[in-house]
């Protein structure tokens, strides 16, 4: 008996939010890093701009009101405009519905890997924001060892933005991510790896994991989309959450069987799911509409290595 | 006939008279006395008859007492050295960190008895230690059937086990099992509703995996 849209999609919808659910392959340390902003009661067009709103601590809220009455401003929390400039889609045809006969083998043979690949895209996206040009609130921390940082660096680093007042405190927003060279040499160097200095459990997670452990309040990443600043040395970035913000809305789609599913917590990926005459098939798609900036450059501060 | 021969026989007849009043008299008491002997010979036979049955009641205690009095004593003295050993183990599972609902049950598994001297808590290590490893479920307080373990147990045991409720095997060849009583319906407007997608999007993929998802229009 030929299977029915309704089975397909039923066949699809499983399988795509099966794949979303375990996408681990790779870490894409840039998406986990920002801030984002998904705005699910959005259906915007290719670039529109929208405002996101970012939290914003200001003593300059509080008043002394010496007994008096309230002063009562607007909802000012500083926002930035941040045009929907990336429409990312990723598609397959299928012909035959023995392509598509299991969850299993249509999940594993093609959600995991076009999420898997339109995640990769959005975290080079993110990467590339992060140049000299974007952060020069701070001059590039020089270091001094050949391919690797030493803790002086990241010390560097801290001070810029504790000086500004950056939270630097928040560990679940505050990262350190580096290139795959230069974060390999630290997983054997001595300052950062050693029990002796770090303590036998940061060694053993250091030597048998390949995972550093946090570094002054930041969690250690390294990403192969980050760029070198400067050629020959090696790019790192101390930043908090705040200091890049992404914006992701609901994709417009008039398609009958569709669904959304997202591969990270606020990162929507819309998949439909139609009969194509002209491409003889059933025709899948996945899109990712979503646009992001660096919207406190003071929130981040650039290291290299010598 | 002479007068004289009437006077003596009217004397005659009322010695007789009197005689016989006199016997009569005498008979009556002897028969009242033995009326009362005879009575008096049944009370004392009954008596006898009581008091040789409690002369053998007590006779026959006397023979066997003692034998039934030291067979007492050895079965208290066995409850009392049973109460001290399962007492001692307590003691010494509570220090080990077993749940207190699964001690009895790990006590019938031990096949520990009581020995000649008093149990102290440091002669159940060895068997504690090891039980942590062989039935992690008595220190956790989850049951052995939850945990995925049978119970050995020793003959004697009769532990309370809280049985995990039993699954009925996918019938072979006879179509699907009937989840339609745990069936996850959604809408097509919910999936591509993405702030009700971020919560659900785990339940449909298990649903759907499961067999159990049934989108409806």
């Amino acid at each position: 008996m030929a299977n029915d849209i309704d089975g397909l999609f039923a066949t699809v919808l499983s399988a795509a939010t099966s794949a979303a659910s375990e996408i681990t392959q790779y870490k894409n340390a840039f998406i986990d890093a920002i801030y984002w902003d998904y705005q699910a009661e959005l259906q915007a067009a290719q670039g529109a701009a929208i405002d996101v709103i970012l939290p914003t601590v200001d003593e300059g809220d509080v008043v002394d009101s010496q007994g008096g009455a309230y002063t009562p401003t607007d909802t000012k929390h500083s926002k930035a405009t941040i045009t929907l400039d990336r429409d990312f889609t990723t598609s397959f045809l299928i012909r035959s519905f023995d392509q598509v006969r299991t969850r299993i083998e249509l999940q594993t043979k093609f959600f995991k890997p076009r999420l898997e690949a339109l995640l990769r895209k959005m975290n080079r996206g993110v990467a590339e924001l992060v140049t000299a040009t974007n952060f020069s609130t701070y001059s590039v921390i020089s270091g001094s060892g050949a391919d690797v940082f030493a803790r002086a660096d990241l010390g560097g680093a801290w001070k810029n933005l504790a000086g500004r007042g950056v939270p630097v405190e928040s560990e679940m927003d505050m990262s350190f991510i580096t290139s795959p060279v230069a974060y390999g040499n630290m997983l054997s160097d001595s300052n950062f790896a050693d029990e002796s200095v770090v303590g036998v459990n940061a060694s053993q997670a250091a030597f048998q994991q390949a995972k550093l452990m946090n570094l002054l309040g930041a969690r250690p990443y390294y990403d192969q989309h980050l760029a070198r600043f400067n050629s020959g040395k090696e790019p790192g970035i101390l930043m908090h959450r705040g200091a890049i913000a992404g914006v992701t809305v609901n994709p417009l789609s008039g398609a009958d069987y569709k669904a959304i599913v997202f591969p990270k917590p606020g990162l929507p990926v819309l998949v439909e799911v139609g009969y194509s005459i002209k491409d003889r098939g059933w025709l899948v798609g996945m899109t990712a509409q979503w646009g992001c900036r660096v919207v406190r450059p003071e929130f981040g501060s650039l290291v290299e290595t010598a | 006939v002479s007068d004289a021969l009437i006077t003596s026989l009217q004397a005659n007849i009322a010695d007789l008279t009197t005689s016989k009043a006199k016997l009569h008299a005498a008979l009556k008491q002897a028969r009242a006395e033995a009326k009362e002997a005879k009575d008096s010979a049944a009370a004392a036979a009954a008596q006898l008859a009581a008091m040789s049955s409690e002369r053998d009641t007590l006779a026959a205690r006397a023979a066997s007492g003692p034998e039934d009095l030291l067979k007492q004593v050895a079965e208290l003295k066995g409850q009392i050295a049973a109460r001290d050993h399962r007492d001692g183990f307590k003691a010494a599972a509570m220090a080990a960190g077993v749940s207190p609902t699964a001690m009895d049950d790990l006590y019938a598994l031990s096949g520990l008895k009581p020995g000649d001297d008093p149990a102290k808590p440091e002669d159940f290590v060895a068997y504690l230690t090891e039980a942590k490893t062989a039935r992690p479920w008595a220190f956790t307080g989850e049951s052995p059937s939850a945990s995925g373990q049978t119970q050995a147990g020793t003959a004697g045991s009769q532990g309370t086990l809280a049985l995990a409720a039993t699954q009925p095997p996918p019938g072979a060849g006879r179509g699907a099992p009937d989840h339609s009583s745990t069936a996850f319906k959604v809408r097509k407007s919910d999936l591509s509703n993405g702030a009700w997608m971020s919560q659900h999007q785990a339940d449909v993929a298990r649903a759907s995996a499961e067999g159990r998802l049934v989108i409806a229009d």
